[in-house]
């Protein structure tokens, strides 16, 4: 109401009295803004002289006569008492709530001041009043959210932004790290929520285990057994019960036929005053408890392997990974065998399940729930996940679940807020690229239905999650595939200035706040080759001693890991320990129109230390110029380098497409001049191409006439260069086609990036 | 290594199984749905199908720390002893049974014997000393035993007289996660 008597004058300057001659106001209506506030509440009720009879007291305390009233007065009678109720109730807690949003609107613009330096030094001084800093938060978080509108004269974002770092701090215990690794993640807002679903816990979930009774079952009411329940054998199969009801609580006092054909294979939870729920549609065997009389991991279905108290969102990775009957299936980092016997029980017990940890404390949880559960297809081995290559390989399917700094899992373990911090995070990360090399390693491509790795962890860092996958991406023959997840926010193709690969849109993440489960991280890989990408590209090369090939296998000599790859077309060049981040000309990214900054950045940045394969989109569009084509023509076999372009532009010369389709599938480096728009190879980009940083794709476009021999200068480069990951350079996405002379400073001048 | 179990430990390890589960021991190692078989590694003895044991074969032996399922394990002296991680298939075939009451469940999982006021059904006919598995009323087997006394003379026993004594029960599962498997 203040609000309102507020804004009334507030009003008068932008009116204008110009259309007083045609418009009058009616009799009947009350006065703008005389009576309305009094009758605030029965302003919107349908019926005006029933209103003005209870237009005094307006309060709720005799809604009920107004109602009866109402009635009377109704001639409709259509609608029935206690829906025009529930509308009038609707409509005034509608109009209610906005008042009141703007009300606390008007007073937070009215109140908050953002403290000063000397404030806060004297406030440091003495000890803390948490629920100021609290409400400081929240109202710094609301100026943050419409910066603009919001802010106080003269005081700028990092000035919050420092505020609000240092009091999330003092009010939640965060390391000083932790909220700008988080802040880096998320809006203030959302961050802020984050934080606070982070403090409550999540809920308690069980799976049922299916190779020992069903949720149902597990669930169910304790009945008398059924007297043939104990003559049949346990392991046969049963009929399934009829109940059509999923609220298991509700059922177990009332509906129960008496002589239900049920295995009474498991007594009911809910007979143990156990109050609970179907976890949600998408799992089929998770079961949410609510309330325990009893304590849930000590039951005696507990003890018998019926069920395995386990978080939801752990049921995710297993779901993405989508383990077949007799299969030979690979979990890397298994205790405590959530997940491991989860993986046995979809496979109903067949195939073999290789279950593998680290610590050999942690085995054994393992091992007592693999054998409470009833798994009999694994083989437990303690070995160092890097190494498993080398121990055993072929697997048809690897899960990964990442030892990792467990962000996502603050509510669960509070100290990771305090504790983790950038270093540890980046401990994470080499150990979780390490591991899931090796877990790519350990898969078989070639498979029956086979060739698939999942990797999760428990982190929403987008350090230890997508940047990972990346550089698995880049270094192994393996793409991201869509996970089979029905829920989930997409993972990031770009975080601050790190692009990935457009593909990483198919993983999946989960937040404490919007999902309400554990932070976690979801990623479905197929490897599509059991070569490391340097080798396909030799073999795809047809064994012709090009210049390009020897490059190549120059490069790649060095290490093993890092490869480059020829046929899925993005490669990576590498000269120090530190790969660098890989551009792939496959990434729409690149080709695309839209996105035509990320991978010129992307490009600046890489290529100094990488030579890069130049991107452009293969279509065969491409207008190349004469010289152009003899490169093309001249290297057949090799790694080849197309220069093309994407969707939008060029027409192609009949002849240069030919060339393109002509050229054998080989290894294809694609020199992307631009994707919309231009992208006529004109002698210049000859010029770009040669000013690119030494890359064997350069070598390939442009010095590898005849048979692709490069010039000395060349060549040099190339040798200079140890692995050959390559990073694409894709010159510019959008219009202007032409590599632009200073493109060529540009790269030059790229500083090595250092990727964390 | 993991290898086949002798001669002579056969003999103990199946007179130890017979006692439970009798003739049916022929169905374990004949089985309609693969071949499956029983290996000792590291002392202990691993029921096991040919797929594992081929797995299982090409690691190295530190590092293989179990497989399939545990029966149980030989002691210094080598004598056998069988863990409750075998109850499933114990339960399955076994010939004799104790059922337990809802109120000496609790009991029994904490490694108490079964007492005459827990007992809820028993088997007709029953030996004394016979090994038996012990279920709950709903038929969820929670451990195993040997009779105390056989099926008739419990039924004389008084409230406190023990039916069956203790030998593994899956409450093991959780005091004794460190020494089962």
């Amino acid at each position: 109401m203040v609000a309102r008597r507020k804004s009334a004058p507030g009003m008068t300057p932008g009116f204008t009295d110009s259309n007083k001659s045609w418009l009058t106001p009616t009799e009947k209506k009350r006065p703008l803004f005389g009576e309305e506030e009094e009758e605030e509440e029965g302003e919107e009720e349908m019926d005006v002289d029933e209103e003005q009879l209870d237009g005094e007291d307006d309060g709720e305390d005799d809604d009920d006569e107004e109602e009866e009233e109402d009635d009377d007065d109704d001639d409709e009678g259509e609608e029935l008492e206690f829906e025009k109720k529930a509308r009038r109730t609707v409509a005034r807690m509608e109009r209610e709530a906005i008042e009141n949003e703007k009300e606390v609107r008007e007073l937070q613009r009215g109140d908050f001041s953002l403290p000063t330096a000397a404030e806060l030094e004297e406030e440091q001084s003495r000890p803390p009043d948490i629920s100021a800093v609290r409400d400081r938060v929240k109202q710094v978080v609301e100026v943050l959210s419409d910066f603009n509108a919001r802010r106080e004269e003269g005081r700028s974002r990092v000035e919050y932004i420092s505020t609000l770092v240092a009091d999330l701090q003092t009010v939640y215990g965060y390391s000083h790290d932790m909220v700008e690794l988080l802040l880096h993640l998320f809006s203030p807002a959302e961050c802020l929520q984050f934080i606070e679903a982070n403090e409550t816990p999540r809920p308690v979930t069980i799976r049922t285990n299916t190779l020992k009774t069903r949720r149902r079952e597990l669930a169910q009411a304790c009945l008398p057994p059924h007297p043939a329940a104990s003559l049949r054998p346990r392991h046969l199969p049963s009929r399934t019960s009829p109940l059509p009801c999923p609220r298991f609580s509700l059922l177990c006092s009332s509906f129960l036929p008496s002589p239900l054909p049920l295995r009474l294979a498991s007594k009911a939870l809910i007979a143990r005053n156990v109050n609970l729920d179907p976890i949600s549609k998408w799992s089929k065997e998770g079961l949410q408890i609510y309330e325990s009389a009893v304590p849930i991991g000590a039951t005696p279905e507990y003890l018998a392997g019926h069920y395995m108290i386990q978080s939801a969102s752990s049921y995710l990775p297993v779901m993405a990974l989508q383990p077949l009957p007799n299969q030979r299936v690979l979990d890397m980092a298994a205790s405590p065998g959530g997940k491991t016997t989860h993986i046995a029980a979809l496979m109903g017990n067949t195939g073999t399940v290789v279950a593998n940890d680290f610590s050999k404390e942690r085995i054994k949880a393992l091992q007592a729930n693999i054998s409470r559960l009833g798994v009999r297809n694994t083989v437990v081995v303690n070995a160092d996940g890097r190494e498993f290559p080398k121990l055993m390989g072929g697997f048809d399917r690897v899960l990964l679940d990442a030892p990792c700094s467990g962000t996502g899992v603050i509510s669960k373990d509070p100290s990771v807020k305090a504790e983790k911090g950038f270093s540890d995070i980046q401990r994470c990360q080499q150990l979780q690229r390490q591991l899931l090399l090796a877990a790519i390693d350990s898969c078989n491509a070639n498979g029956d239905n086979g060739g698939y790795i999942v990797y999760s962890t428990c982190s929403v860092m987008v350090e230890e999650n997508e940047a990972v996958v990346d550089y698995a991406l880049a270094s192994r023959c393996v793409k991201v595939v869509e996970s089979g997840l029905p829920f989930g926010t997409e993972g990031f193709t770009r975080y601050r200035t790190k692009r990935f690969h457009a593909s990483l849109k198919h993983a999946r993440r989960f937040y404490p706040h919007t999902h309400n489960l554990d932070g976690f991280f979801v990623c479905r890989l197929r490897k599509y080759s059991n070569d490391l990408p340097a080798q396909l590209a030799t073999k795809r090369g047809d064994g012709k001693e090009t210049a390009p090939r020897r490059a190549v296998e120059e490069a790649s000599g060095g290490e093993g890991e890092e490869g480059e790859e020829g046929e899925e077309e993005w490669e990576e060049l590498d000269d120090d320990e530190e790969p660098a981040p890989p551009a792939r000309r496959e990434a729409p990214a690149v080709g695309k129109a839209g996105d035509a900054k990320k991978p010129s950045a992307q490009t600046r940045k890489a290529a100094p230390s990488t030579p890069a394969a130049v991107s452009q989109a293969v279509e065969g569009e491409g207008e190349g110029n004469p010289s152009m084509k003899k490169k093309l023509k001249a290297a057949p076999s090799t790694p080849v380098v197309v220069v093309s372009q994407a969707e939008g532009g060029g027409e192609a010369k009949p002849s240069m497409r030919k060339k393109l389709k002509a050229a054998p599938p080989t290894p294809v480096a694609v020199v992307s001049q631009e994707a919309e728009g231009g992208g006529e190879g004109k002698p210049s980009m000859k010029k770009k191409l040669k000013a690119a940083p030494p890359t064997p794709v350069a070598v390939v476009s442009q010095e590898a006439e005849g048979g692709g021999e490069a010039k000395p200068s060349m060549k040099k480069k190339l040798k200079a260069a140890p692995s050959t990951p390559v990073a694409v350079v894709s010159q510019e996405a959008e219009g202007g086609g032409e590599g632009k002379p200073s493109m060529k400073k540009k790269l030059k001048a790229a500083p090595p990036t250092p990727w964390l | 290594m993991v290898r086949p179990l002798t001669e002579e430990e056969l003999k103990i390890f199946f007179a130890k199984l017979a006692k439970y589960i009798g003739h049916a021991i022929k169905q374990l190692v004949d089985r309609p749905d693969g071949k499956y078989c029983f290996r000792l590694h590291r002392d202990r003895v691993y029921y096991v199908s040919e797929q594992q044991v081929k797995v299982a074969a090409a690691l190295p032996r530190e590092q293989l720390l179990g497989m399939g399922c545990t029966f149980g394990k030989f002691t210094k002296t080598k004598k056998f002893r069988l863990h409750v991680t075998c109850l499933d298939y114990i339960a399955q075939h076994a010939q004799y049974k104790v059922w337990l009451k809802p109120a000496a469940e609790q009991s029994f999982l904490y490694g108490n014997h079964v007492l005459k006021a827990g007992l809820g059904r028993i088997t007709e006919d029953t030996p004394q000393y016979q090994g038996v598995v012990i279920l709950n009323m709903a038929d969820v087997p929670l451990g195993f035993g040997t009779t105390a006394k056989s099926t008739a003379e419990v039924r004389k026993l008084e409230p406190q007289g023990v039916v069956a004594f203790h030998q593994a029960d899956v409450g093991e599962y959780l005091r004794d996660e460190e020494t089962l498997c």
